[in-house]
């Protein structure tokens, strides 16, 4: 009698701890994925503006229209891949594609902004200015988001793989998390437009 | 009744709540001890094992154990529940609903229109503003969950977000901030934490079920037959706690939903607003179900009727029946729902959403008349007066400023400006400390919009300290840390803390504070005013220095004899210092509604005998209900 007692407490303190264990980590979960919608908003204003930015550079660039397609192409492929990412910020490869095709994004602008240096006038065409300085705050804000988002996902990983969470987080199906890594070397302190 | 008298009937509410918590725990035991005999009695049909018989129905010692247990797994259960949704605050319960965060920065029309909304209404009260979460449910459905202002959160479903259209939706959002104005939010999540043990019996009952057992007992598979038969009865029993649940929900958060009603539209002014959106979940198939696994732990919290249960016909559900609600808004309803169209409601709210993004201020409702009496009743109950004065006051708000209060990049740069001197001096230094704590680029943000902040109007400074707390909010807790270091390096940058810098410090900080490491609800210590009249002194000295001058001594005088104290010395100068002025509102802070009450007549008393309220003596006053968790509408100033 006394044994079975024994025994049902045993379970039920087991089952209850295993309870308090996972939802500890869907919270931890749940905040890093909402910490991406923040990186959402902000790229989306990013992918917003790059093609107007390279409207207004058509009419200066007549020979120059690789490098431009060439922004527009890698503009599009990160925005797909922001949209893949958006609605699983807890895939792994998701959130590496985006850091992919951000860094390519990045090169591009880059390519981009030195073809500027060549075109006097074009950097001192008003809406080309007033583009490119939204452009710089933008990418400050991304990075910023960025940098919240990361934490987050730090803050889960530690946890995932803090004892006695480790040993139930690959039988629940917690996969460790990816951080949100801009990969090209240049492109890490934002792209710089420089007048 | 005002402001206090609800706060009081809420904690007034939180006493039943703890007796039916005790009846139900107690009727639970019993039942959980005579299905573990009935248990056990069956599983001996299937396993022949020996020294149980009918004579022991009655066993003193299985007694004790299953009392033991019962009360171990309830208890601990709630505590549990207590202590997680504490540390949460509002934002868990939004989290567990499968909420996400709408970001504060968003651009598109429907999300924009609906954080407007949120806004208007958060500054009208006197709030700050909170984050906002949105469902992902085709239902039609919110609600508002959160111990304080500072942790509490406004959720919202897809459904409400693209079926109703502006003045259905902000006669939903002030149902919502009425719950959290007379303190109902606050006392759902307590009911929350406690009931989550009750209902935690029958969940268990449903794991021993479905539970693999271990070979011990041959090769069977499944529960052991003794498990399954125990928890399917653990689960009967369990189904006691749910229903239960449901019937303390009930008794304790029915009315509320009525004064709610009721207090949205005296906010509103409007009240067709409320009455559509009724209206529209009526006519509307999937009405205000919530389909999510949460959704019934959580139900008590909805705007309307979040689940349907077998048991639970209309007069047993937490909410009052629909057209009820209507009728007791609009006597003329028939009760008549036309259908309600998805795509082509949508489709016209987002339409409407994007052309209707600023609106247009309406005519200033003045509020001639300032008495203690007439200021003190808006603290708590906004009318239509205080909405319009809010709008109003948006309106005043530069675009500019606007956006960068929405962002939490940006609205770093527009606390740090808030916080520069107007000396050019202290301001050098100011900005010199910051180069160093503040990022480059912040900085630089800083540096922007200084200049636009210089020239805002000075009874804007408090409601933008209150619109930038959401998007601040979104930070990461490593950023937090470093945000707060840099306004306190700001601060003390030139050894001199003005009352300005601590109102906004206590404004900003405290509510952040109390967002990234909640420590729940503020607990009550104090019940009569007596041990609190030194701190209270502290308070009404500053006030009446603040105001009055020559005649401080005399207003102070006045002001301390609404407290019934007559011998009190007013502070000196000299040691009024701003350290005390904290310790004062924290402890006042822990005083019941009904002393606060006093307190804060004695306050207002001070600033408005003379019929002039400064836009100084009115931060300050606006401060000091903020620190108490009173929150007072924006007041005109002159």
């Amino acid at each position: 009698m006394t044994a079975l007692m024994i025994v049902l407490g045993v379970i039920v303190f087991l089952i209850l701890y295993i309870i308090v264990i996972y939802n500890r980590l869907v919270k931890l979960k749940n905040r890093f994925k909402n910490a991406f919608a923040q990186i959402d908003v902000q790229l989306r204003r990013r992918y917003d503006l790059i093609p107007n930015l390279v409207e207004t550079a058509k009419a200066y660039l007549k020979h120059e229209q690789d490098t431009l397609t060439h922004v527009i192409e890698a503009r599009n492929q990160a925005m797909a891949a922001m949209k893949r990412a958006s609605s699983h910020p807890d895939d792994p490869g998701a959130i590496k594609a985006l850091s992919g095709a951000e860094g390519l994004l990045g090169g591009a602008m880059l390519n981009f902004n030195a073809l500027q240096e060549a075109y006097p006038d074009l950097k001192a065409d008003q809406t080309m200015m007033q583009l490119s300085e939204e452009l710089t705050s933008t990418e400050n804000k991304v990075s910023f988001a960025r940098q919240a988002y990361n934490d987050e996902v730090m803050i889960y990983n530690t946890q995932r793989e803090t004892f006695p969470d480790t040993i139930f987080t690959g039988m629940m199906g917690f996969k460790e998390a990816e951080l949100f890594e801009v990969v090209d070397e240049e492109v890490k302190e934002g792209v710089k437009v420089s007048f | 009744m005002n402001f206090f008298g609800y706060q009081e009937q809420a904690r007034k509410n939180s006493a039943i709540l703890i007796a039916l918590f005790v009846l139900a725990v107690i009727l639970i035991t019993i039942s959980v001890y005579f299905a573990i005999v009935a248990g056990i009695l069956i599983s001996q049909m299937f396993v022949d094992q020996p020294g149980f018989t009918f004579d022991e129905l009655w066993n003193l010692q299985l007694f004790f154990w299953t009392m033991v247990f019962t009360l171990t797994i309830i208890l601990g259960g709630s505590a549990w529940r207590i202590h997680t949704l504490s540390e949460g605050g509002g934002a868990a319960v939004a989290r567990m609903l499968g909420g996400n965060r709408l970001p504060s920065a968003s651009r598109n029309p429907l999300d924009r229109r609906l954080l407007n909304v949120v806004e208007e209404m958060a500054i009208a009260s006197g709030l700050p503003v909170p984050p906002v979460f949105v469902l992902e449910q085709s239902g039609i459905n919110a609600f508002a969950a959160g111990f304080t202002p500072s942790d509490v959160v406004i959720g919202v479903t897809r459904g409400a977000v693209e079926l109703l259209n502006r003045d259905e939706l902000q006669g939903v959002v002030a149902h919502e901030f009425s719950h959290i104005l007379n303190g109902d939010s606050a006392m759902k999540m307590r009911m929350m934490g406690m009931l989550y043990g009750i209902t935690l019996v029958s969940d268990l009952g449903i794991v021993l079920m479905t539970m693999k057992h271990s070979s011990r007992y041959g090769r069977n598979r499944g529960s052991h037959p003794g498990l399954v038969v125990v928890g399917f009865l653990l689960f009967m029993v369990g189904t006691i706690g749910v229903v239960m649940a449901d019937f303390i929900k009930r008794a304790v958060s029915r009315q509320r939903e009525f004064l709610a009603d009721a207090s949205a539209v005296q906010f509103t002014r409007n009240p067709s607003g409320i009455a559509d959106a009724l209206k529209v979940i009526g006519g509307y198939k999937s009405g205000s179900k919530v389909s999510h696994v949460a959704a019934s732990q959580a139900s008590h919290f909805f705007f309307g009727n979040a689940i349907k249960s077998w048991y639970a016909k209309d007069w047993w559900a937490t909410h009052p029946p629909l057209d009820e609600r209507i009728r007791r808004i609009e006597p003329s309803f028939k009760g008549k729902f036309d259908k309600i169209n998805y795509q082509s409601r949508s489709l016209a709210n987002t339409t409407m959403a994007s052309a209707e993004l600023m609106v247009s201020p309406g005519d200033q409702v003045a509020h001639s008349n300032v008495s203690p009496e007439a200021v003190m009743s808006r603290i708590g109950t906004p009318d239509a007066g205080s909405m319009q004065e809010a709008i109003l006051l948006m309106a005043k708000m530069p675009s500019r400023i606007r956006d960068f209060s929405h962002d939490p990049y940006t609205a770093r740069a527009a606390v740090y400006a808030l916080l520069l001197d107007h000396h050019p001096q202290q301001r050098r230094i100011q900005l010199q400390v910051l180069e160093k704590a503040a990022d480059p680029s912040v900085y630089r943000e800083t540096l922007e919009i200084q200049p636009e902040l210089e020239k805002l109007a000075p009874e804007l400074r408090l409601p933008l300290a209150e619109m930038v707390l959401p998007a601040l909010k979104e930070m990461s807790p490593q950023q937090f840390k470093g945000f707060k270091k840099a306004v306190v390096a700001m601060i003390k940058a030139d050894n001199e803390v003005t009352l300005f810098e601590f109102i906004l410090y206590r404004m900003v900080i405290r509510r952040l504070s109390g967002a990234f490491s909640n420590s729940g609800p503020v607990p009550v210590k104090y019940h009569r005013i007596e041990p609190l009249l030194t701190h209270a002194s502290v308070l009404i000295a500053l006030l009446a220095r603040t105001g009055h001058g020559e005649d401080a001594e005399r207003v102070f005088r006045e002001s301390m004899a609404l407290l019934k104290d007559a011998g009190h010395p007013m502070p000196d100068q000299k040691d009024a210092r701003l350290s005390h002025f904290d310790r004062a509102l924290t402890e006042l802070n822990r005083a019941a509604p009904q002393v606060k009450e006093s307190v804060l007549m004695a306050a207002v008393h001070c600033v408005v005998c003379n019929g002039v309220i400064s836009v100084k003596e009115g931060e300050l006053l606006r401060a000091v209900a903020d620190g108490m968790d009173c929150p007072m509408p924006p007041l005109s100033t002159g």
